[in-house]
């Protein structure tokens, strides 16, 4: 589904994705987990076409993502790790312009609308503006945003970052139910508890490169720890 | 003395930066070299308007007519004054500064003392300004000097007078609690006030004597002294009898519902691709009215121009086409200017399927739009008055559309490409030259429009490109 080769992206000289390789199955949950400034967020705006690598090759679904960039966006989702919104619109409108730019009917968005913001309590502040917001209520809306369409694949930049924990529970059940419908999802976090609990397998990256990549029993049989992700993933950075 | 002027220092260090970043911040949205064209143009041709009246009137003799314009001038200033003391002490007051200032380690008589001399500052630096009409009447009238000095004296004690009163009414007005002291102080800086206005100038041709005028400029002085102590005690009351009041969370009062029906009116010529992208940017001018309000009094000046210039038919059809072409001007620059996406903001847009082409487009019809229903509702409001024909009516429409156009999307090419990306075009003040030269030559040459026309569709490509290229590195 996803298919990443040999992906190089710098900023100033420093390297932020050194030679970056990575398959993601159809309809898999896939982990992101990394030490602060590892390229985590970096990859991410790769796929979506937010950056632009200097080398490398990305497939999404079969297309080259580098190259049609806007057939791409069509099937992904993406919520970053700051929440950008336009502070000068109501939840529920910037809701309603992100349904437009992506054709959303009417009917059906009104109703994807009223779901989400449902699923994370924001039916009461939904007619207040952005800007008036606290940080978790722009990450709701920013989540929901990323979830309004069914599209392909989701990536999600720490979308648990300034969830109150009933949101956080709603967020990953959401998560859960897509991935089961065949969506794939690319999940970075720094809970690194959440990401043990529900991804299918888990990529943990250190200096732009990918230092494993497995599922969560595999890699401690890795490293030959019986203890949590944790311990398996300061275990592997360190090496490193 | 020396102990409070350090403790004002750093406040009015303070203020003076937020000022100029304010005032740098408000030239950045409209272009400066257009502003400071624009308002030089206007100025000139007011002023010389103005004394060739006042020529006109002083050769034939009409002197009650004169000293009525000097009363008139006076009186207006006065007002204005009141308006800008009020509109700049609510803006200065607003609590998030005020939260501020009021943390610092400082005596609360010295913080309202400098926040009296911060709202006095730019009063004095503006003063020439507004003493500089009036004096001129009085010359040309050959009024001895010392009752020139004497008048501008009075005009001085009143501007001030009016200026602090308005400053006290925004006390009054605010939206914290009210202090019980406030209401009476500005009851009675408004009576003084008034009293001082309309007592100002003794009737023409009457030379006031020293002693009359004297007594005046005692009044005034005392009038000054009244306000400022009406001032200064609602300042050290709000600061010391109500603390807490200040930081009250305001009631949530911004819910917005928005006006479905108008919205939906008013985007009804927009391509549907285009709607949620014009949309979101019209939400934004009509929620971010303070930041869009100088471009509004600009328009309202050349609209103000055109209808007191229009006289027959004919000057009204020139004038029309004139006004499309300045609202196209000014709204283009708006809209990129007042929607400018930042780079954070950007990711938005380029997350989502939405190309160059479609951004761009939609950025020119939020610049097109509002000059769409101008032109439009202009045209259907002086067919009725001035054109005696529809082909003359028609005509002037496809000429003003035609202009709209061309300039709307002129200057979305060029504030695309330069302002809202900033960092990565360098070249954005060479741009806007260039913008101002194509602007004044559409002015002075319309057929050149196809050229730019063309040269636009080139900038596009350009633009498009340069937007695929923009990386969101946040």
């Amino acid at each position: 589904m996803i298919e990443i080769s040999d992906l190089y992206k710098s900023y100033d000289g420093v390297r932020a994705l050194d030679g970056f390789s990575l398959k993601i199955k159809e309809g898999e949950f896939f982990g992101l987990i990394g030490p602060n400034g590892a390229g985590k967020s970096t990859l991410l705006k790769s796929l979506v076409g937010l950056i632009k690598p200097e080398s490398g090759e990305i497939r999404i679904s079969g297309i080259n993502a580098l190259a049609d960039g806007m057939q791409t966006k069509t099937i992904i989702g993406y919520a970053a790790e700051e929440p950008a919104l336009y502070e000068y619109l109501t939840g529920r409108e910037f809701l309603e312009f992100v349904g437009g730019l992506r054709n959303i009917a009417e009917e059906q968005l009104t109703r994807r609308i009223e779901e989400l913001l449902d699923s994370f309590s924001m039916k009461e502040k939904a007619d207040e503006l952005v800007a008036d917001y606290s940080h978790g209520m722009r990450q709701k809306i920013s989540l929901s945003a990323a979830l309004l369409a069914e599209t392909k694949v989701l990536l999600l930049d720490e979308p648990t970052n300034g969830l109150d924990p009933e949101s956080a529970f709603h967020l990953k059940q959401m998560l859960q139910d897509r991935c089961a419908g065949g969506t794939t999802i690319v999940f970075s976090s720094h809970v690194l508890d959440t990401v043990e609990k529900i991804c299918h397998r888990v990529g943990i990256i250190h200096r732009g490169k990918i230092v494993a990549c497995d599922s969560v029993e595999n890699l401690r049989t890795l490293t030959g720890s019986e203890q949590s992700l944790e311990n398996v993933f300061l275990s592997l950075v360190k090496r490193q | 003395m020396k102990a409070e002027l350090t403790a004002f220092s750093p406040i009015l260090t303070a203020q003076y930066r937020s000022v100029k970043n304010y005032l740098a911040h408000r030239l950045d949205r409209i272009t400066k070299v257009e502003l400071a064209i624009f308002l030089g143009v206007l100025s000139y041709d007011l002023f010389s308007r103005f004394i060739a009246h006042l020529d006109r009137l002083i050769g034939s003799e009409k002197l009650a007519e004169v000293w009525q314009l000097y009363i008139g001038l006076s009186k207006g200033i006065i007002i204005l004054l009141f308006v800008s003391g009020f509109a700049f002490a609510r803006r200065k007051l607003g609590d998030i500064r005020f939260s501020l200032l009021l943390i610092q380690p400082l005596p609360d008589a010295t913080l309202a003392a400098a926040k009296l001399l911060a709202f006095l500052i730019p009063f004095v630096l503006l003063l020439p300004f507004w003493l500089i009409v009036p004096s001129i009447v009085l010359v040309k009238l050959s009024v001895q000097w010392d009752i020139v000095v004497l008048q501008m004296l009075f005009q001085v004690a009143a501007y001030l007078a009016s200026a602090l009163l308005g400053i006290a009414g925004a006390l009054a007005a605010g939206e914290r609690r009210r202090h019980p002291g406030t209401v009476s102080c500005i009851l009675s800086a408004a009576c003084l006030t008034a009293l001082c206005a309309l007592a100002l100038i003794p009737p023409w041709p009457q030379n006031p004597s020293l002693s009359v005028s004297l007594a005046f400029f005692t009044m005034a002085a005392l009038y000054l002294a009244l306000c400022y102590a009406a001032v200064r005690e609602s300042l050290v009351k709000r600061i010391l009898f109500s603390p807490d009041a200040l930081w009250q969370s305001l009631p949530h009062k911004r819910r917005r519902k928005g006006y479905p029906f108008l919205l939906s009116a008013y985007l009804y010529p927009v391509p549907g691709k285009l709607a949620p992208l014009v949309r979101k940017d019209v939400l934004f001018v009509a929620r971010s009215y303070k930041t869009f309000l100088i471009v509004f009094l600009a328009f309202l000046f050349v609209t103000l121009g055109a209808i007191l210039r229009s006289g027959d038919s004919r000057n009204a059809a020139q004038w029309l086409i004139s006004l499309s072409i300045a609202a196209s001007y000014f709204l283009a620059n708006a809209a990129f200017k007042f929607n400018d996406e930042g780079i954070e903001r950007l990711q938005v847009i380029k997350s989502h399927p939405v190309s160059a082409g479609r951004h761009w487009w939609s950025k020119f019809w939020v610049g097109f739009l509002p000059c769409l229903w101008l032109i439009l509702v202009g045209h259907f409001v002086l067919a009725l008055r001035h054109f005696p024909g529809w082909l003359g009516m028609l005509q002037s429409l496809a000429l003003s559309l035609f202009v709209a156009v061309t300039l709307v999307f002129i200057e979305n090419n060029f504030a695309l490409y330069s302002y809202p990306y900033a960092r990565y075009a360098p070249l954005w003040y060479n741009l806007y030259i260039i913008t101002a030269v194509v602007f004044f030559t559409v002015l002075l040459f319309p057929p050149l429009a196809i050229v730019f026309l063309l040269f636009g569709y080139y900038a596009i490509f350009r633009v498009q490109r340069r937007m695929d290229a923009i990386e969101v590195l946040t």
